[in-house]
């Protein structure tokens, strides 16, 4: 039995007719949907509009709907949902607006007091510091000059270590190294190639002058404001895979109001995710059971309950489990896969019921589709099969095996199913 | 009886440094021979490895990249254990790199903590030298350094134009089996069927790499 509502969005079999959206983005959204859609693919995308376009949005209606994939040939679906699973928009579809303008408001007035000079790589250069403006004097965090350099120091290595891993994020799609106004991506390539190979500060004059911003740009301050606000862990190495998988998601739409508000979306939205799990970037919880050691030690425990075999096997060897899982459990696989893929296997992993114990049952059933390979070799072979996960993959095949684990699991009941 | 001369070794080949230097870069351009412009930061650690043959003896040297934040170096205690030889890179583009070497050669003894900390065989490697503009850390001042810091040896790379890349892996590679010869004892046939060498001194890097079926004849 499918456990989805029936769509009574329906009139007739060609399309929906005469709804009444409870809000513009709801309405966009079924403006524009495409015409051709495969049969199988528009009844789920109409479970989803009929989830969607209510008073009250039921969550659990919409995660066990998520939890099987969100389809993909609605622009800005995925990301809506993904902002409703995040607990970023509030369940009454009539707020929605509201939430959005009032977390715009907030995240430029944290950009306003957080960000000392957005140039300050550029013009640290000339001179040993900022040039002190009257905005940075009366900066209501800085008590003296001194305090405002000192910051402005401390800051610039912030900047520089986010600066050198964002160059490096997910080059593959060619999103974060295009401008800001796409129109200028293709005016102006060979600049914007060169602001991709060079650091900010090594741009020659000319460039420097007419820099493009890019989406790498906002990548990076998305990255320092979270920094700024979370001195506890600040930037970790990883964190820019993780927004850049939400960035990729939250890209993807042609509704003005989300094109409007996609850098304070995503802040908020990763600031959740990172709200979450961020005792696995927190050093000092290493060893405690939430930090990134006790969730490693909790998943080899799940692999020993499952398959004593393997586990046997990995142990044998003396494979410690942070040699394969540190990565898996800490950056929710995020850099395992191809992006659109990781996207796929996030529509599961923020629609758990019990978010992020599913992704441990992800983790058994990749190490259980390799097991062959892991069973047959040595040390080196194993280590080789587990760090080099085949990433062609249909993750659809990890999905359903990982469903097998929960299944006698009366929370997951609901959710259990072929993934799509 | 005449002894077979060809048994295989083990080497742990730890390589650490800051954030960007360019260790995975310098890694997969010994194993696979190719250079790619950008690496995601590596999380963690990550292994690879190698068979090559030096002075006679075939090596299979286990390559373990660590990650360069230092947020990760609590976690480095694992991959680091049992390590035979350790490469320290530095960005020659990057002063602030080369000035932490000291940090990172300290956190590599305290965590990974070989018995013989003294001579322990470390090999400095300065990469990016393509990256050639007048202001890169001088070749002296690096050597100054390695010299100050218990004689060790220094090497300048380029990842990027596959400029002693070769050179330097092989360099830790004989280091690390120099180190091994004073910890390898050859057990009579008798004892070992395969003639393999076994390592007195076990530690888990290498003792894993025995297979359990060879385990149960011995």
């Amino acid at each position: 039995m499918e456990p989805v509502p029936q769509p009574d969005l329906v009139k007739n079999s060609s399309g929906i007719e005469d709804i009444k959206c409870k809000n513009e983005i709801i309405a966009h959204l079924i403006e524009k949907l495409p015409e051709k859609i495969p049969k199988k693919s528009k009844d789920r995308i109409l479970y989803f509009l009929k989830a969607l376009n209510r008073d009250t949005i039921d969550m659990t209606t919409l995660k066990v709907l998520a939890f099987r994939g969100i389809p993909e040939e609605v622009k800005s679906l995925r990301g809506i949902v993904w902002r409703l699973l995040l607990n970023y928009l509030p369940n009454k579809a009539t707020k929605w607006i509201e939430t959005i303008n009032e977390n715009k408001k907030q995240y430029e007035s944290f950009r306003e007091e957080l960000i000392i000079k957005p140039q300050l790589s550029m013009e640290g250069e000339k001179s040993n510091g900022p040039e002190v403006t009257e905005h940075v004097v009366d900066h209501p965090l800085s008590v003296s000059q001194d305090s405002v350099w000192a910051q402005f120091h401390k800051d610039r290595e912030i900047w520089e270590e986010i600066e050198k891993d964002v160059k490096r994020t997910r080059n593959e799609i060619a999103l974060f190294v295009r401008a800001i106004k796409d129109e200028d991506s293709a005016k102006h390539w060979e600049r914007l190639m060169r602001q991709a190979e060079l650091k900010k500060s090594e741009l020659n004059a000319e460039d420097k002058e007419n820099y493009i911003e890019t989406h790498a740009d906002v990548l990076s301050r998305i990255l320092f404001i979270h920094a700024k606000l979370n001195p506890g862990i600040k930037y970790v190495q990883g964190m820019n895979e993780i927004l850049a998988v939400l960035y990729f998601v939250f890209f993807d739409t042609d509704d003005p109001i989300l094109t409007e508000t996609l850098e304070s979306d995503l802040f908020f939205c990763f600031q959740s995710i990172m709200g979450e799990i961020r005792d696995r970037f927190c050093r000092t919880l290493d060893s405690e059971d939430q930090g990134i050691k006790g969730r490693i030690q909790y998943l080899a425990d799940l692999l020993k309950e499952h398959d004593r075999e393997l586990f046997n096997h990995l142990e044998y060897y003396k494979i410690n489990p942070q040699f394969y899982a540190l990565k898996w459990i800490m950056l929710l696989l995020c850099q395992d896969f191809p992006i659109y893929e990781t996207a796929r296997i996030w529509d599961t992993l923020l629609s758990d019921p019990e978010r992020y114990e599913f992704l441990n049952y992800v983790c058994l059933a990749m190490l259980q589709y390799i097991k062959e390979d892991i069973m047959e070799g040595d040390f080196t072979d194993a280590m080789q099969a587990l760090q080099r996960f085949p990433n062609d993959i249909d993750v659809r095949i990890i999905l359903n095996k990982a469903n097998a684990f929960v299944k006698e699991d009366p929370i997951y009941q609901n959710y259990v199913g072929d993934h799509f | 009886m005449e002894k077979k001369k060809n048994k295989k070794v083990f080497l742990k080949v730890v390589i650490i440094g800051d954030s960007g230097v360019g260790k995975t870069s310098l890694i997969h351009r010994y194993t696979s021979t190719r250079f790619l412009q950008d690496f995601k930061p590596t999380i963690g650690a990550e292994f690879s490895n190698k068979e090559v043959v030096i002075n006679g003896k075939t090596v299979v040297a286990q390559i373990w990249d660590t990650a360069g934040q230092e947020r990760y170096q609590s976690l480095g205690i694992s991959f680091y254990r049992g390590a035979d030889c350790c490469g320290i890179v530095f960005d020659r583009s990057d002063h602030s790199s080369f000035e932490n070497l000291d940090t990172w050669k300290n956190a590599f003894l305290k965590h990974g903590a070989p018995k013989e900390e003294g001579t322990f065989p470390f090999l400095v490697i300065g990469n990016k030298s393509d990256l050639d503009d007048g202001s890169l850390v001088k070749e002296r001042d690096a050597q100054q350094w390695c010299a100050d810091n218990g004689n060790l040896e220094y090497i300048e790379t380029s990842a990027k134009d596959n400029t002693s890349v070769e050179e330097a892996f092989t360099k830790l590679i004989e280091k690390g089996m120099e180190r091994e010869k004073v910890n390898l004892v050859e057990l009579p046939d008798r004892m070992s069927q395969k003639n393999k060498t076994v390592n007195l001194q076990r530690d888990v890097a290498k003792d894993v790499n025995r297979k359990p079926q060879k385990k149960k004849c011995c």
